[in-house]
């Protein structure tokens, strides 16, 4: 007896019992169910935790196995732990726990379901319910999900194959410029892969799952995930700082392509914008990019890009027509900022030559725009979520 | 962008002063366009990408070349293709807008059509028009590179009007009537490489692209000479004289 397929986005219509959809970049068309299929590499699934309900399902076929029978069948986390043995059995237990927890298994056990074999062997497509598992709790993250999967028919459980998954958590269904629409409003459902009329290039990517989960990866409220993605666009990249826009539009797959490179590349406060939006917000954050024109005096000074706060030529100053940051609220002064271009100084004397490095994380937008400058205004109305390519 | 945000940046850089000074009775488009190893000092191509057709008005072909002796010093260069001279001259405007600067100070003298320049204490950056091309050389990483040889090298490849070529067809044969324009589509004789791309220089009128079409502005008669070039095979070369309309 075998697993045949698992197919964890059993229904893209909806977000609360399932998997969400999701492709692999902005080229390659939408993953399709089942995600596993024996004998093929398996495919990412991702769960949006907040419209999660009571029950998540997954469905499973199974082949191999007895011909016109019917068996129990039910799938147990294959990486928990056993219990401890004596002193040095008991570190390692923990250790192992504390490894599960950040990165091991968060759909936790299959329970139990009856499947019917046919003359073949060959069950059809079942439903069946996950059983403890950690989708509302765990937070943000790209987790390994191994399941032993064991069959009774009658005579106790006995293993008979083992599945590995990847699965990305992200917080609520993703926000602009990310969308989970699927079906034109005329054309019926059609399961076909990679489908063009289904072509939507705004779903989620594998791509920036990996990079946004990886960023923020255990943070479990959406200030926290944009947060971390605010922080890491502005100290956990090989970038440097120019006034140029280099990936308008926005070109987040070059930009991914050119973080995962490695060598030091280049974006101005727009790219950044982008990049705190777009990967903030398919984490389920509500962010905008908010676009300032800014006078063209002299800024105060700040911390450059990846800036060194002891190294005093990396606090800067430049006259600048406008400025671009990622935004919660509306585009007037209640809203709040979060700036993965640069950091404040928030030193109480701006006179002196100490400073104190700061970075925007939802700074209350009337704290963050006298620390850069004295004048009042020019909040654009027009708020941006740029699509991504 | 916003139709605000660009008028801003178009009167901050006078464009309406920077069209009126296109010529009307000559013209030159590149279509195709990219740096060979000869313009780049045989720096390692490490990033080559093309923004989707679907994404963009303007394509844009991005490389990326990186100094085998330093990972930190890269140089960018982005060629924007635009339909003609003067939206070459709004792509650039665009680019300016895009910028974060109050003003881009004026470009080196005698590079492109039109240049401008980051200043001193950002990373050294041309932006230049010639021909159809709207282009950007960009000291891309954390060592400073000066780029201003390198945007002049690619100004001469696109300008150059190549003295040695054989005979090849460029253009289909029919030339058409579409509306106040003639059109003939450019139907190379063979394959282009990737490194490879199509020179017209027009006298006695303008030219500019619609998809696969050559545009010809203007009513007199108009004479155009095309290219085919790629690095390590002969130039080829085809004439056409288009009547006046």
């Amino acid at each position: 007896m075998h697993v045949s397929e698992v197919h964890f986005n059993h229904d893209p219509l909806t977000l609360t019992s399932d998997a969400m959809t999701i492709r692999p970049n902005y080229t390659e068309g939408r993953i399709v169910a089942p995600e596993w299929v024996r004998g093929q590499p398996g495919k990412a699934a991702a769960y949006a935790s907040a419209p999660l309900g009571s029950t998540v399902s997954i469905k499973a076929k199974f082949g191999g196995g007895p011909g016109g029978s019917t068996v129990q069948i039910r799938a147990v986390d294959a990486d928990s732990p056993s219990g401890p043995s004596g002193c040095l059995g008991l570190i390692f237990f923990i250790i192992k726990l504390i490894l599960r927890g950040s990165k091991g298994n968060v759909l936790g056990n299959v329970a139990g379901a009856t499947v019917t074999f046919d003359g073949s062997g060959s069950s059809s497509v079942v439903t069946m319910n996950l059983s403890g598992h950690r989708l509302k709790t765990c937070g943000v993250g790209e987790f390994v999900t191994r399941w032993r999967w064991e069959y009774n028919d009658g005579g106790g459980w006995t293993e008979f194959d083992t599945t590995s998954h990847s699965i990305f958590v992200v917080l609520d269904f993703p926000r602009g410029p990310w969308s989970q629409q699927i079906i034109p409003e005329v054309i019926a459902f059609s399961t076909a892969p990679g489908d063009l009329f289904f072509d939507n290039t705004q779903l989620p990517w594998v791509t920036a799952l990996e990079v946004a989960c990886s960023w923020a990866h255990g943070a479990k409220t959406k200030h926290d995930a944009a947060s971390e993605i605010t922080r890491a666009v502005n100290s956990e990249t090989p970038q440097v700082y120019d006034t140029i826009t280099y990936y308008g539009g926005f070109g987040l797959s070059g930009y991914l392509a050119d973080l995962q490179a490695g060598a030091p590349f280049q974006t101005n406060c727009t790219d950044c914008a982008n990049a705190v939006t777009a990967l903030s917000n398919l984490l389920g954050c509500d962010l905008w990019a908010q676009y300032l024109s800014t006078p063209f005096d002299l800024t105060k000074p700040f911390l450059t890009l990846n800036g060194d706060p002891a190294d005093d030529d990396d606090w800067v100053s430049y006259s600048w027509s406008y400025h671009e940051f990622g935004w919660i609220g509306p585009p007037n002064d209640t809203g709040k900022v979060y700036d993965g271009c640069l950091q404040v100084d928030v030193d109480p004397d701006p006179d002196d030559d100490t400073h104190v490095a700061r970075h925007p994380l939802a700074m209350p937008f009337t704290t963050y725009r006298p620390l850069l400058w004295d004048a009042e205004g020019g909040l654009d109305k027009f708020q941006q979520r740029r699509s991504v390519y | 962008m916003s139709d605000e945000r660009f008028e801003r940046a178009a009167e901050r850089y006078r464009l309406d002063e920077m069209l009126s000074a296109v010529p009307s009775d000559s013209s030159q488009l590149v279509v195709g366009f990219t740096p060979w190893e000869e313009d780049v000092e045989g720096w390692r191509n490490s990033v080559r990408r093309r923004t989707p057709e679907e994404t963009a008005d303007r394509p844009v072909n991005r490389t990326v070349w990186d100094d085998p002796g330093d990972g930190g010093a890269r140089v960018l260069i982005d060629v924007y293709e635009c339909d003609s001279t003067e939206d070459a001259i709004r792509a650039l405007v665009e680019l300016l807008a895009g910028n974060q600067l109050a003003v881009v100070p004026a470009g080196p003298e005698g590079v492109g059509l039109f240049s401008f320049m980051q200043p001193e204490g950002l990373p050294p950056a041309v932006m230049m028009v010639r021909a159809n091309a709207c282009v950007l050389v960009s000291s891309f990483g954390r060592t400073t590179v000066d780029v201003v040889p390198w945007a002049s090298r690619i100004d001469d490849r696109i300008r150059h009007r190549p003295d040695r070529a054989e005979d090849g067809a460029v253009f289909e044969d029919d030339v058409q009537q579409e509306g106040r324009d003639r059109t003939l589509r450019l139907e190379p004789e063979w394959a282009i490489g990737e490194n490879g791309y199509i020179k017209l220089f027009a006298t006695g009128g303008t030219l500019g692209l619609r998809g696969d079409r050559v545009v010809v502005g203007g009513t007199g008669e108009v004479s155009i000479e095309a290219f085919i070039v790629e690095p390590g095979r002969p130039t080829y070369r085809s004439q056409r004289t288009i009547a006046g309309s």
